[in-house]
């Protein structure tokens, strides 16, 4: 006798309301992790699949948009790059790119781009987020010195200077 | 050269998550039917399978947790049958007095149990708040979820429904209704914008008899982040995650801290307790004072040793005690505890009698096959009555009224079903859900869960209805 994952559990309406509520919020986030629209659009879907299989955890935390969030973080530095590759997308973006223009005239979402998606991650989660380093690390299951040189190297490449902010971090 | 600085930066991540562009798939739908290609993926073999209960966060959970942009309703709680994974907490207890048969509420109160519509004459979708009397319901219309677009009193007599106040267009961008509360002069409101970073909340009233409503004002930082909030004859009072408590005059000015409130969390006016309800780091400590801003009166609550997550409003206290649920005065006295039951972070004082016992056991049925989803416990009469129906097959939910306030309202839509559908199949024409999994082999059994039916009516508990205990 084996075991296969875990059973399926009920597909609540509630469910659909919150995907309904919150679907495009983390869709959004999905876009600033990632990069582009169509990863966005998959890693969402993953994550809120992964949301209702864990229902019985996030009773605890009471907390499901935690949840699909961080989910969407460590998606987003894990294994799923790899894991969509082999999924049907169902749902592409029609408008698969937008005038990088309109975010900004400088760059540096497309430079942003460049980055490794750990130190793309770090930044979201600190500059989007708005998280603190130990936030972060609690987060990613890092330390916070990582999160600390992951997000100095890529400031750095992006030439960010860190001056202002830099005394609200703990 | 590090030409750019920080906020540069957060404003182009702001920016980009604007101009995101639209999905052109609809989410749901796209889930759903991903979904389904994974259960038909999944196998099955027949283990044992234990009762575990789920709570789902109705949509939108009220904790503030690690992220700032959250909204907030009454939880909606379902029950299923299945997994491998669960809480602790729900383990049946190994020992002990058996647990009671519990019937149904319509047959321990039938005087308190009501069927409305599940929507309104226009489709508008009904939400129930609080009970308002013992025979008027305030329930929102909503448009979409969580767009409240009326306030309407559902007379359980008449059986029908009047509109209160049709509730403003905001043009405000993503914003929700957050929770209503329900004063002596005036009903109340805040909203906020939970899907962006910014920290800001605003409050509305209306009279209760009805009106147009008036905007009280707007907060923004700290002061935004709304735990539970009250109206009394000239204020809207809140309280904050971080603790403290603050009004607002409704005739307008500043807001400014209640003297006094320092860590303080509002319950229902005029109490306050020392540690909320919703914060997760507070999740599993005891309430150990009950504070009434009118009075300056502060009650010590007596915490016995062993006792978890103690929720105490303005007579009883409920927690949890081992396997079971404990429930006592604020002093201590009348204490008992019910085996088998789970206080969880439901149980309250709701009109200062009865307490919602979040969790009924494992879903163990009666001799004729009834099992509640969960149970409201009297601790006066010593009265349980069940709360909504476990399906046979597969589980059940219920929902709680959206007031800031302890609820005195417990609903659920008899019409839905939860339906588990299997079927053999050789497991190994089946690929691993993922690749981290052992391919199947053998044959298995393929199973899922939906859930059918409902969407045309409610069935409502109104605490206020029961009658009072000798």
């Amino acid at each position: 006798m084996q075991q296969n994952g875990s059973l399926t559990r009920p597909w609540s309406v509630e469910f659909t309301d919150f995907v309904a509520a919150r679907g495009s919020a983390l869709y959004r986030y999905g876009y600033v992790l990632t990069g582009n629209a169509e990863d966005a659009a998959d890693l969402t879907q993953e994550a809120l699949m992964r949301l209702g299989d864990a229902w019985p955890k996030i009773r605890k935390k009471d907390d499901p948009e935690g949840y699909v969030r961080t989910t969407m973080a460590r998606l987003h530095i894990s294994v799923w790059r790899r894991l969509r590759r082999e999924r049907l997308v169902a749902a592409v973006p029609e408008a698969a790119y937008i005038e990088d223009r309109f975010i900004d005239d400088t760059g540096l979402w497309n430079e942003l781009k460049g980055l490794p998606s750990k130190q793309r991650a770090v930044l979201v989660l600190r500059y989007y987020e708005d998280l603190s380093d130990q936030e972060i690390a609690d987060l990613l299951g890092i330390s916070r010195g990582t999160v600390r040189s992951q997000a100095a190297r890529a400031l750095s490449k992006l030439r960010v200077r860190v001056v202002a902010l830099e005394m609200r971090r703990v | 050269m590090n030409d750019r600085d920080e906020a540069e930066l957060i404003r182009m991540l702001a920016r980009a998550a604007e101009a995101a562009p639209e999905p052109a798939g609809d989410l749901i739908g796209t889930i759903h039917r991903r979904r389904r290609q994974r259960t038909r993926r999944r196998v099955q073999s027949a283990l044992a399978v234990a009762g575990v209960i789920a709570v789902i966060g109705g949509g939108t959970a009220v904790a503030r947790g690690t992220f700032s942009n959250r909204g907030g309703e009454g939880q909606i709680v379902s029950k299923a049958t299945s997994s491998t994974e669960g809480s602790p907490l729900f383990t049946p207890s190994p020992s002990g007095p058996p647990r009671r048969a519990v019937r149904p509420a319509a047959e321990v109160w039938p005087s308190a149990v009501f069927k409305i519509p599940a929507k309104a004459a226009d489709g508008w979708k009904y939400r129930p708040v609080t009970g308002l009397s013992a025979t008027e319901l305030l329930l929102t219309a909503e448009s979409s979820f969580e767009k409240a677009g009326r306030l309407e009193v559902y007379d359980t007599t008449a059986g029908k429904s009047t509109v209160l106040a049709n509730m403003p267009v905001t043009d405000t961008k993503g914003y929700f209704v957050q929770g209503y509360e329900v004063g002596a002069e005036y009903i109340a409101w805040w909203g906020e914008t939970p899907n962006n970073s910014d920290k800001w909340a605003d409050f509305w009233v209306v009279p209760r008899s009805g009106g147009t409503p008036k905007r009280v004002g707007e907060v923004t930082g700290d002061l935004s982040r709304v735990t539970r909030i009250a109206v009394t004859s000239d204020s809207i009072v809140w309280s904050v995650t971080s603790g403290g408590i603050y009004r607002m005059p409704i005739s307008g000015g500043a807001p400014e801290r209640i003297e006094g409130t320092e860590g303080l969390h509002l319950l229902s006016w005029p109490l306050a307790v020392d540690f909320g309800e919703k914060e997760g780091g507070d999740a599993f400590k005891n309430q150990s004072r009950v504070v009434n801003l009118e009075t300056r009166q502060v009650t010590e609550v007596n915490v016995p040793d062993g006792v978890e997550n103690l929720r105490c409003g303005p007579v009883w206290c409920f927690g949890g005690w081992g396997d079971g649920a404990l429930v006592q005065r604020l002093d201590g006295s009348d204490r008992k505890i019910l085996q088998g039951m789970s206080a969880g972070p439901e149980a309250k004082d709701v009109g200062g009698r009865f307490g919602s016992l979040g969790s009924y056991g494992d879903g163990e049925r009666n001799a004729d096959g009834y099992a509640p989803v969960t149970v409201v416990y009297d601790p006066i009469s010593d009265v349980m009555a069940g709360i909504s129906k476990m399906d046979p097959s597969a589980g059940g939910g219920f929902g709680t009224g959206i007031s800031s306030s302890p609820s005195s309202i417990l609903y659920w839509d008899e019409g839905k079903k939860q339906v588990r559908e299997c079927k053999t199949v050789d497991g190994r024409i089946l690929p691993p859900a993922s690749s981290g999994e052992p391919v199947p082999t053998g044959e298995g059994t393929v199973c899922s869960t939906n859930e059918v039916g409902g969407g045309k009516e409610l069935t409502v508990v109104n605490l206020l209805a029961v009658p009072p205990t000798e």
